[in-house]
């Protein structure tokens, strides 16, 4: 009789667990992905303060500073699909990497404190996304091989759950030694 | 001092002249003559000290032993029963252990103080002048329940050598610790017994860190990885206090160790892949079990450590004390290279 209540115990209680495990893979995935936005939001709030502060030092890089308080403006618009907005954000980041390379050739704006210290909350900033990229990936890929895995799987067929893709992490942000060997003064 | 500062200044004169912060040694660059030159009389003179002590810790004994068994002799003569007899006789042998075991700690305590005051802060200050070595202080119980990483209750705390310098722009403490938990277990015949567990021993540390953060992160060895693998990855959701377990992305970090967050992008922040890859590495430096957690925009770092740092060797023998000194400088010198090896004085965020 024991064994018997153990056997319909675990019956009950194995499917339980899957779901509710299904469920917080799912949920976490959600909640990161959410809080990208807010990492997202302070890049955007950096942008003009940046852009206004290096205009007036740089004269060879006014094309590239117009591109990017244009994608900014595309960023910021709200109508758009996640794909745009990754690929958005994507072009922004490069075209502002770029613009921190070039401010190599300005020993002026170099030397400015208040770029310096924009150039801090930027490096931060940019490490925060990328942070929040990887926790994304790490807990995509919790939630995947959730529901790849047996008996998880078959849970997940039932609740019709599909597999995410990850973001592509570039090679220097894995890295993470960008930042140093732009900045190092 | 300025005899010192041969041993680990070479390059850095020119920096001096132009009256700028001169670079942080953690280590003597030539040992053995920074040994001969500097410590070796020292020892010489630490020696008197140490025979001195040595004598009188045999001298007090005897006196002691002799009345014991002088006392016991007497006891004896009026025994009869032979089991009575062995048993005065061993009473006797314990308590002159006992008698000779308090002299001796107290002259070694003498001993111990000495040699920490003038070889191993002689040692320090060869290393780097800016090291502050106060051999009776430790970390506080404030500090080490502050970081969060042992949340057992603890009992008993005791802890020496506290270490404190500054090097370039990044703060940074150690002392030893021991921290320990009365348990009582009641057996089958309901006899209580009371046991004391370690919960840590080893050094433990509290430096700057270098980027600003609101939540709680902890680092701790995952036992569980090591032994299972990947194999219950997926379906592990740990509970730390507020804090969450939080999969990390490197593969050989997240093997050796298990983070709890109560923020998972902060997590990631706070260690990035090549702090992670560090971490690895000091593990790996020291070997054993370390244990680390961000609060209160500090970094505390637990090395476990299982032998006594800085101590005296014993009052009898011939020590080799170049070796004995050798072990504690390079110990020493992993412990400030942290704040190299975790790369604690890149500052190229807002906080400065």
């Amino acid at each position: 009789m024991p064994v018997l209540l153990i056997i319909i115990a675990a019956l009950i209680a194995v499917p339980v667990l899957l779901y509710n495990t299904l469920i917080r893979r799912k949920n976490e995935v959600d909640n990161i992905f959410g809080s990208m936005d807010a990492m997202l939001k302070k890049r955007h709030d950096l942008i003009p303060n940046l852009v206004e502060t290096v205009k007036e030092y740089m004269d060879y890089e006014k094309e590239t500073l117009t591109e990017i308080t244009r994608l900014r403006a595309q960023a910021i618009s709200g109508d758009l699909s996640d794909s745009d907005k990754v690929a958005i954000e994507s072009k922004l980041g490069g075209q502002m990497k770029g613009l921190m390379i070039a401010v190599e050739n300005y020993p002026n704006l170099k030397a400015n404190e208040s770029f310096n210290h924009l150039q801090n909350s930027w490096n931060e900033v940019e490490e925060q996304i990328s942070a929040s990229r990887r926790a994304y990936n790490s807990a995509v890929t919790s939630y995947n091989n959730a529901i790849e895995m047996f008996p998880s799987n078959l849970m997940a067929n039932y609740l019709n759950y599909q597999p995410k893709n990850v973001f592509e992490i570039p090679e220097e942000q894995r890295e993470n030694i960008s930042a140093k060997e732009l900045f190092n003064n | 001092m300025q005899r010192g500062r041969l041993f680990n200044t070479t390059n850095n004169d020119k920096t001096d002249q132009n009256n700028k912060e001169k670079p942080f040694n953690t280590h003597v660059k030539n040992f053995d003559a920074f040994f001969n030159l500097e410590l070796a009389p020292e020892i010489e003179q630490l020696a008197k000290l140490r025979n001195q002590l040595w004598s009188k810790a045999i001298n007090k004994s005897i006196w002691m032993i002799a009345l014991v068994l002088v006392v016991m002799l007497v006891f004896m003569f009026f025994l009869r029963a032979l089991p009575l007899i062995l048993f005065a006789l061993a009473a006797a042998i314990i308590a002159c252990i006992i008698i000779f075991t308090i002299n001796y700690k107290a002259q070694k305590e003498t001993y111990n103080t000495s040699f920490k005051n003038k070889i191993i802060k002689k040692m320090m200050l060869g290393i780097d002048e800016r090291l502050q070595y106060q051999p009776d202080l430790c970390i506080s119980q404030n500090e080490y329940l502050f970081s969060k990483i042992f949340r057992q209750r603890v009992d008993k705390f005791h802890g020496e050598d506290l270490i404190e310098t500054t090097i370039d722009k990044t703060n940074i403490k150690f002392s030893e610790l021991h921290t320990e938990q009365e348990t009582e277990t009641i057996d089958s015949k309901g006899r209580r017994q009371t046991k004391w567990t370690t919960i840590f021993k080893g050094v433990f540390f509290i430096m700057d860190f270098n980027k600003n953060f609101e939540y709680e992160t902890v680092v701790l060895p995952d036992y569980n990885q090591q032994i299972f693998g990947d194999l219950l990855k997926s379906f592990q959701f740990g509970q730390r206090g507020n804090g969450k377990l939080v999969n990390m992305d490197h593969p050989e970090f997240e093997k050796l160790f298990k983070v709890y967050s109560t923020n998972a992008i902060e997590a990631h922040y706070l260690l990035s892949p090549n702090l992670m890859e560090s971490i690895v590495q000091v593990k790996e430096k020291f070997n054993s079990n370390i244990y680390l957690s961000f609060s209160d925009s500090k970094l505390h770092l637990a090395i476990s450590n299982y032998n006594n740092l800085f101590e005296s060797p014993n009052l009898w023998g011939n020590p080799n004390f170049l070796n004995l000194i050798k072990t504690y400088h390079d110990y020493l010198h992993n412990c400030l290279e942290i704040v190299n090896d975790l790369n604690l004085n890149l500052r190229i965020w807002s906080k400065n």
